[in-house]
């Protein structure tokens, strides 16, 4: 992966606040910070991972870039294939319409996300419609092309999704995110409503498409060990903010964040047996009532006073990976102390 | 010598819909003894959900039927057998929720939303002892505390809406093992939670195991989460045990080409190597299948398996494999 190009998509202190109204009957009023202040870069041809637990944000994160909902703050810088360099937060949707065929999403839930009252071709064909394509024959081609790109059958295009099973009913989901020839992809838990036999399907047809059509993913998920599958680099969020950034490898060789660490430890293997002192105490706190300081330090094994009173910025480090000099990030007061003193290697 | 808790004798079940019949299990034989831990471990629509709601009759009946075989439980060294009294009968009230209880995956629709976590526990409490109202309360209090949710006194007023995820886990396991059940099925407990939360709840589920000499029965579609967890394995796939052994043998030494499929696709935090996903997808439940459930999917396919089923075989160290091949 080249990280001197331009990057394909920029994304600069987002934010998405949302306020609780307070009215006679509800005790509490104020704000919800769902995504502080996130910023990552996605490259072209890269497969940007962001993971992290329920409430973090990362679906806002996902949405907020593509303009679903729209965000309360910050920058969204988007190089188009023409070469423009568009903000999408500033847009309107009338202006994004041009570009929505070359950004495009793949939903969790392959059950609720199909029409039912449409039949696989209109489903196909509809994204294309939509960019104003009319000819039959092109709309049909294309559709046919797709799915068996997919790994179906063109004979499946005159059924309906109620026919298929989940693994089928999700390839129709990438196939028709994928049918206008997009650039980027967000793909948000993906595989995660799929059984085991078939969640690894579709993460092979993911990452063949990626080749063969050089896209860009942004890939959400709770699962690290899909995220190290499939994923460049990563970045792991807590509570609204990215904690770390870091080339996957990197990543998961030497987490330079206790958060990292802690959910790391946390994921059942079957090959390792899990080592119990590692396992994190408490839950994670209430997004509209975080705590002071560092969001993470009433888990942290590691916290010390700083950590209860200053924010942690987010800071660039260099380290080692196959013996070329990479760039990552960590959010950690303390990464120095923790991550680079007592280790061996 | 190992003793003998609950049995299930070559069994096989169906459901009767409006769609059709499906064969849920086909010949399921598997015993449980006291005091071990056993992971169920399949896919969807394996039959594994089925296996742990038949000893307590959980079932829509008749819309669910044994067909074959029996399910026998052990009570007081006197077998006797679930399926020959009634539904809701005597017989299975004391048992279900005392003697063999059982925790869901989604905690928040397997308890009331309209009763406090107190009044919930003191009513089976009392249901299943001969406590008065105080003691059960103590009980159910220190029954909390056990599955060590913080504030105990203040949550057992609490509503289950109130409460995280995790916490609601907590609250069904502290339900679940209240009355010391010798036997917990645990069905999907910690899919619905965060991967933190999860490991908090499983290390919890193994610290009562231990304290209460119960056996527990872990159901899930993670062999990860098992790994960890338990002593023995049974591999299920389309209301078959296609595999069944120690958790090594199951893990390290897989026989069957399902299992060893089921590793192959899991994506681990420690290999670097390619998934090698299983073709195909698992078939419908109402379609009828000749021969071994696995051979539109498995690679060393042969005649033989098209037209017969394998037989579930013993193998060296009570390693129990449903393949031709192994």
């Amino acid at each position: 992966m080249d990280y001197n190009t331009t990057p394909l998509l920029e994304v600069e202190g987002l934010e998405m606040h949302f306020s609780m109204k307070g009215g006679a009957f509800s005790r509490r009023a104020g704000v919800i910070k769902a995504v502080d202040g996130v910023n990552f870069k996605v490259f072209p041809n890269e497969t940007f991972g962001l993971v992290g637990e329920s409430g973090c944000g990362k679906t806002t994160v996902g949405r907020a870039v593509l303009k679903a909902i729209e965000p309360t703050g910050g920058k969204v810088i988007y190089h188009s294939k023409s070469g423009k360099k568009i903000d999408l937060v500033a847009m309107t949707n009338k202006e994004l319409r041009p570009y929505r065929q070359e950004v495009q999403m793949i939903f969790q839930d392959p059950y609720s996300s199909l029409s039912p009252r449409m039949t696989v071709q209109e489903i196909l064909e509809e994204p294309l419609r939509l960019a104003g394509h009319t000819d039959k024959d092109y709309l049909y081609e294309q559709a046919k092309n797709m799915i068996e790109q997919v790994g179906l059958r063109s004979s499946h295009l005159m059924r309906y999704p109620h026919a298929f099973s989940g693994g089928q009913r999700q390839r129709i989901g990438i196939a028709r995110s994928l049918i206008t020839h997009p650039r980027f992809i967000v793909a948000d838990e993906a595989v995660s409503a799929l059984d085991v036999s078939v969640q690894a399907q579709i993460l092979e047809i993911l990452a063949e498409l990626k080749e063969k059509m050089g896209l860009s993913y942004l890939f959400i998920s709770h699962d690290l060990s899909v995220v190290k599958y499939l994923c460049d680099r990563v970045g792991v969020m807590y509570l609204g903010r990215i904690v770390e950034v870091a080339p996957t490898d990197a990543l998961f060789n030497r987490p330079l964040h206790p958060y990292s660490e802690a959910l790391m430890h946390a994921i059942p293997d079957i090959d390792e047996r899990q080592i119990r002192s590692d396992i994190l105490a408490g839950e994670i706190p209430d997004a509209a009532n975080p705590p002071p300081g560092c969001a993470f330090h009433n888990r942290c094994k590691y916290a010390k006073d700083k950590c209860k009173s200053e924010i942690p910025a987010l800071r660039e480090f260099t380290d080692t990976l196959d013996g070329n000099e990479i760039l990552r990030q960590s959010a950690c007061h303390f990464v120095e102390e923790i991550f680079y003193t007592n280790s061996t290697n | 010598m190992r003793k003998k808790l609950l049995e299930y004798k070559n069994v096989a079940a169906q459901f009767h819909t409006i769609e059709g019949v499906t064969n849920t299990l086909n010949d399921i034989d598997l015993t449980i003894y006291e005091g071990m831990s056993l992971g169920i471990v399949g896919e969807s629509g394996c039959g594994k959900s089925v296996t742990a709601r038949m000893p307590i009759r959980l079932l829509p009946e008749p819309m669910f039927r044994i067909t074959k075989g029996e399910v026998i439980y052990h009570r007081n060294d006197t077998p006797f057998e679930v399926f020959k009294v009634k539904q809701n009968g005597k017989e299975i009230n004391k048992i279900r929720g005392k003697e063999i209880s059982m925790i869901f995956q989604e905690p928040m629709s397997s308890l009331s939303p309209i009763h406090t976590v107190g009044s919930q526990m003191v009513e089976l409490i009392r249901q299943h002892s001969d406590m008065d109202k105080k003691q059960a309360k103590a009980h159910a209090i220190h029954m909390l505390e056990r599955a060590r949710v913080p504030r105990a006194s203040d949550v057992f007023d609490d509503y289950t809406f109130q409460l995280s995820g995790g916490m609601r886990q907590r609250v069904m396991i502290a339900m679940g093992v209240s009355c010391g059940p010798r036997l917990l099925f645990a069905d999907e407990p910690t899919t619905a939670l965060d991967v933190t939360i999860q490991a908090q709840i499983l290390d919890l589920l193994k610290d009562i195991q231990r304290e209460q000499n119960m056996a527990l029965v872990l159901i899930t579609h993670d062999l990860a989460v098992v790994a960890n967890m338990v002593d023995e394995i049974a591999v299920f796939y389309l209301g078959y045990i296609v595999e069944q052994g120690t958790t090594d043998q199951i893990l390290k030494t897989p026989k069957h080409p399902y299992t060893k499929a089921l590793i192959n696709s899991i994506p681990t935090l420690h290999t670097k190597e390619a998934l090698k996903p299983i073709k195909g997808s698992i078939p419908d439940p109402y379609s009828k299948i000749t021969g071994c459930p696995f051979w539109m999917r498995c690679d060393k396919v042969t005649d033989r398996c098209r037209k017969e089923v394998p037989s579930f075989d013993t193998h060296e160290n009570d390693h129990k494999v449903r393949c031709f091949e192994a």
